[in-house]
């Protein structure tokens, strides 16, 4: 009866005491390694991520993973000098890329692709070849003297990116060169807006310069955004409009209220859009709109 | 002699000495050999898994491990990094998902696991299905608690509630109520909810490719039409809150706005008709005050005619001292007249235009009780934005006033408390009010309390007055009272910067209440600036600006023990968990600095500091402090290597934390239900409770559509 006691108790007592070996720890000769490869798994992970339409991976603690991945790469090639070099270089230059610094990310391609004895040399050179094409269009001017040179040198450069576009249409790479088009878009559009006074029919090119913006990114990460500068644009009109016509008898409270309103309407969308980080803005840009159009209207009044 | 001694005994250690020198040369080229073999396994294992064959990677990685443990090694330990690195590159979620959790079997090292979890946590399917899970759980628990809770009100009397059911009743009666209130609202669309929906969507727009797209569509059909219909309440609500606060601009956008969402005609129909109501009110009164509803008053005879006609001119003139001469001529000359409510009114006009404001008040005050209709026009005048905003802004402090009173004698006025009280009293009569006394004598001192440590009623309103007027008349003869009231109001809602600015313009401001509101901003600024991340420039502004307080000595110490401000602190618990850091690829410390032993140098609790281009040992010594200090300097590469290496090992520290609840108890998961007992504003309260889980979405706020006033 006590042999059965204790038979049953020393088994139960082991599992109790140790908690199962970890298989995963590296110990002695292979422990420099496994903040390498932890590196490498993390980021190869995200490598094929769809950053246009959704917002950069990010680790568990909160980090912009390509923006870690590089960091702690240098770090590795700091503490193990010489060691995998073609590793942590190939991973440099694929954190560089996804980062939108072509130049570099070519550089270090270029490094590996130059080490005929690595087995990384052939991909490295594939890499190095497509971050050189990226290098090279985000590399074209965008500014100019005037308004229109510098429309004319943001067309220049989009045709290069939406080249870029066909080319790598499908593949991981297709979203880099999205964001790159949709920057520049975004940049014109600015542009458009910021000088609509100087250019004919002014307001209603910032108009349509913005929805086209928000129908052609329709599947950006950064749509709400978009909708918030076009509420921004309108609610400039409604000021815009109470400056014009700030005497008493010239103020036109209907056209107040829909010059208001067709702002707060699209403020709105961004007000109750769940989820997307710019909705407090939306809803700060609402109140504030709206305390500003009962205040005026009651000065009116 | 002693030279040939000493040539001997060299001679003799060298031939005893040599053949060991011989055995240590081989083993360290055969561990020399040994890392540069595992180091050429490894590359080629990564290069595979980097270059398109992870699962060979996989099976390179575990060759080599079976071979390390047939030659009597310890396993590479990096078959579970490479792991990871293939599962991420799976294919599909579902692939993705059973790769992940085989991993996980495996009891991979702390930092696959964390990243492991993270990636089946983050995965939106199986996060929509916890969310909406947990929604599940805590409506429930809500329920069942709102409804047990009010049995927990702590009395004498309750302990003799079997012998008098009625006390019970009261209990119950408020129980029923609360639970009809919660199932009234149990099905509202929850911040939970609305993150599921969203991640829902978010699956659809990824890939659609999954098993679990059936339910991903059955979930998003029933989310959205829940949110519609909250979207449809939501501007509703806004519009009835414009409504009611007047803002008839406001509501009519909201009701417009419903004309754009499905489903909403019929729930926006009263308020609607509401609105176009007092639209239809304020269009009429507007018509009013254009057209005069009362009859022309004429002057009865031509002298009064004349002096009218006088004391019309002078009034257009708007010269107060001919207004005042015309305004008395007539008031002389015509003390009968029906004219004469009109000659008062240019009199306390005539004193305004001078700069005489509260004799003009008191003319004013004087008419407003006039039946006339130029008293009713004092009258509008008193309550107008001129004069009304000192009267408004008194009126607004005693409100505040009878709120606090009201909130430290009856708690936060509620329908749960209104109907306990009623129904103990309803049930006992006079005898329930010793035990309610108990209850409420020990409520009405934990509110006083709180009470006087802080505001418990928004000061808002005070403040807007006060700071119209301000903003009217800056200059005005009331403009110091309205400071000095100001300031207080301010201080007590904790704004003491803005209390401050008030009471120095004040009339006589006491220079120890400035030295008194001074180190109460400053121990407020000290407060934030602790979790701010650019504190020591806080600290030392605090220091500068605010010397003599106890926060700027405060600040003054923290600057001083802070490290500088790129510096690396690796305590002496660190270093011991992670003894890589003592070696030659990151600080290179000699291990003895960590064995315990005083008298080869130990390193104490603050251990090393990494900073400018030097390492600090913070070092155990006999002296007063028990600690010296030494500093070692490095070279750029030294440098460089130990910062890296010490990122890493904080960075994998930061990894690894566990992350489990404080309040979360150890049984918790088996048996989640707790006893509580709070000494709140209803008195003591003991209850049992099942316990709910919490919303830890870093992006809560983003899934949240309640204004504050909602809450």
């Amino acid at each position: 009866m006590l042999r059965t006691r204790v038979l049953l108790i020393v088994p139960l007592a082991a599992g109790l005491a140790a908690a199962p070996a970890r298989a995963g720890d590296a110990t002695g000769a292979s422990a420099p390694y496994e903040d390498l490869v932890e590196v490498m798994a993390t980021l190869t992970w995200h490598l094929h991520d769809d950053t246009y339409r959704f917002p950069p991976p990010k680790d568990p603690t909160g980090h912009d993973l390509y923006k870690l991945s590089l960091t702690r790469l240098e770090s590795w090639e700091k503490r193990f000098p010489g060691r995998m070099r073609d590793v942590t270089t190939l991973g440099r230059a694929e954190a560089l890329e996804h980062l939108g610094e072509y130049r570099p990310a070519a550089e270090a391609y270029g490094q590996v692709a130059a080490m005929s004895e690595s087995p990384l040399a052939g991909k490295a050179k594939d890499g190095a070849a497509r971050a050189r094409a990226f290098a090279d269009a985000a590399g074209l001017p965008e500014t100019g003297d005037g308004i229109q040179e510098e429309l004319g040198a943001l067309r220049r450069k989009l045709d290069a990116w939406g080249s870029l576009i066909d080319k790598y249409k499908d593949t991981p790479y297709e979203s880099l060169a999205l964001t790159e088009e949709e920057r520049l878009e975004r940049s014109t559009t600015r542009l458009v807006v910021e000088h609509r006074h100087e250019i004919e029919h002014g307001d209603e090119t910032a108009e349509k310069a913005l929805r086209f913006l928000i129908q052609k990114h329709a599947d950006s990460k950064h749509l709400p955004v978009y909708v918030l500068r076009l509420g921004d644009l309108y609610a400039d009109l409604a000021r815009e409009y109470v400056a014009a016509n700030d005497r008493p008898l010239a103020f036109n409270e209907d056209e107040f209220i829909s010059r208001t309103d067709r702002a707060l309407d699209t403020y709105h969308k961004v007000a109750v859009w769940d989820g997307v980080k710019e909705k407090p803005e939306g809803q700060a840009r609402f109140a504030a709109l709206e305390a500003w159009k009962t205040a005026t209207l009651s000065q009116y009044r | 002699m002693r030279r040939l001694a000493l040539l001997r005994l060299a001679l003799g250690a060298a031939l005893l000495l040599g053949p060991v020198a011989a055995r240590a040369d081989d083993l360290l080229g055969d561990a020399t050999r040994a890392d540069g073999a595992l180091e050429a396994r490894v590359h080629a294992a990564l290069a595979l898994a980097l270059d398109g064959d992870p699962h060979a990677a996989v099976r390179a990685m575990q060759a080599l491990d079976r071979e390390r443990v047939a030659q009597g090694q310890h396993p590479t330990g990096l078959t579970d990094d490479v792991q990871l690195l293939t599962a991420g590159l799976e294919p599909t979620r579902e692939s993705r998902r059973l790769a992940l959790e085989d991993l996980l079997d495996a009891h991979p090292d702390p930092v696959v696991e964390r990243i492991a979890r993270h990636a089946l946590d983050d995965d939106d399917a199986a996060a929509a299905s916890q969310l909406l899970s947990d929604d599940r759980h805590n409506r429930r628990a809500n329920l069942i608690n709102e409804a047990v809770r009010p049995m927990g009100v702590f009395s004498g009397a309750v302990l003799l509630a079997a012998l008098n059911p009625f006390l019970l009743a009261g209990s119950a009666v408020d129980s029923i109520a609360t639970t009809a209130v919660n199932l009234w609202n149990y099905n509202r669309l929850s911040p939970r909810e609305r993150e599921a929906l969203v991640r829902y969507r978010t699956i659809i727009q990824h890939d659609t490719r999954t098993y679990d797209a059936s339910e991903v569509v059955r979930g998003v059909q029933t989310l959205s039409a829940k949110r519609a219909a909250a979207l449809c309440d939501q501007t509703v609500g806004d519009a009835k809150r414009a409504l009611d606060a007047g803002n008839l601009d406001g509501a009519r956008y909201y009701v417009a706005s419903t004309q754009q969402l499905a489903d909403c005609d019929k729930q926006v129909a009263k308020t609607q008709e509401r609105l176009a109501e007092a639209l239809a009110k304020r269009t009429a009164a507007d018509e009013a005050s254009l057209w005069p509803a009362d009859d022309a008053i004429v002057p009865a005879g031509s002298l009064e005619a004349e002096d009218y006609e006088a004391l019309a001119r002078a009034t257009a003139l708007g010269e107060p001292d001919a207004m005042m001469a015309a305004a008395q001529r007539f008031g002389r000359s015509h003390p009968g007249s029906a004219m004469s409510p009109s000659a008062k009114l240019v009199v306390a006009a005539s004193r305004d235009l001078a700069g005489r404001r509260p004799e003009a008040r008191a003319a004013l005050e004087k008419l407003a009780a006039d039946d006339s209709r130029v008293g009713h026009v004092a009258k509008g005048i008193l309550e107008g934005p001129d004069f009304g905003q000192l009267t408004a802004m008194e009126a607004a402090e005693r409100h505040h006033t009878r709120n606090v009173a009201k909130y430290v004698l009856f708690g936060g006025v509620d329908g749960r408390n209104a109907i306990y009280t009623a129904a103990q009293l309803g049930a006992q009569g006079l005898q329930a009010a010793p035990s309610l006394g108990v209850v409420n004598f020990i409520g009405i001192a934990t509110r006083a309390w709180r009470a006087w440590r802080h505001d418990p009623v928004p000061n808002q309103e005070v403040i807007d007055r006060g700071e119209e007027l301000l903003a009217r008349n800056p200059e005005g003869a009331e403009a110091k009272e309205v400071h000095a009231r100001l300031s207080a109001t301010y201080e007590r809602a904790g704004n003491y910067e803005r209390a401050l600015m008030h009471y120095r313009a004040t009339a006589d401001p006491d220079p120890k209440r400035i030295a008194k509101l001074e180190g109460k901003l400053a121990d407020h600024l000290l407060d934030d600036a602790k979790q701010s991340p650019a504190a020591p420039l806080l600290f030392s502004a605090i220091a500068r600006d605010f010397k003599g307080t106890d926060a700027a000595k405060k600040a003054e110490k923290l600057l001083k023990d802070d490290p500088p401000r790129d510096a690396i602190v690796l305590d002496s618990d660190l270093l011991r968990a992670n003894p890589g850091l003592m070696g030659p690829t990151a600080l290179d410390l000699d291990p003895v600095l960590l064995d315990g032993d005083l008298y080869n140098g130990e390193l104490a609790d603050k251990g090393v500091t990494l900073a400018d281009k030097q390492l600090r040992l913070t070092l155990r010594s006999g002296g007063p402090s028990g600690e010296r200090i030494e500093t070692r300097d490095l070279t750029d590469e030294q440098y460089a290597r130990a910062r890296a290496a010490a990122e890493e090992t904080l960075y994998t520290k930061l990894l690894t934390k566990q992350d489990r609840d404080p309040e979360e108890g150890r049984f918790e998961r088996y048996v989640p239900i707790y006893i509580t007992g709070s000494l709140g504003d209803s008195g003591l309260t003991v209850a049992p409770g099942i316990k709910t889980r919490p919303y830890k979405s870093p992006d809560a706020e983003l899934y949240d559509d309640r204004r504050p006033d909602e809450e």
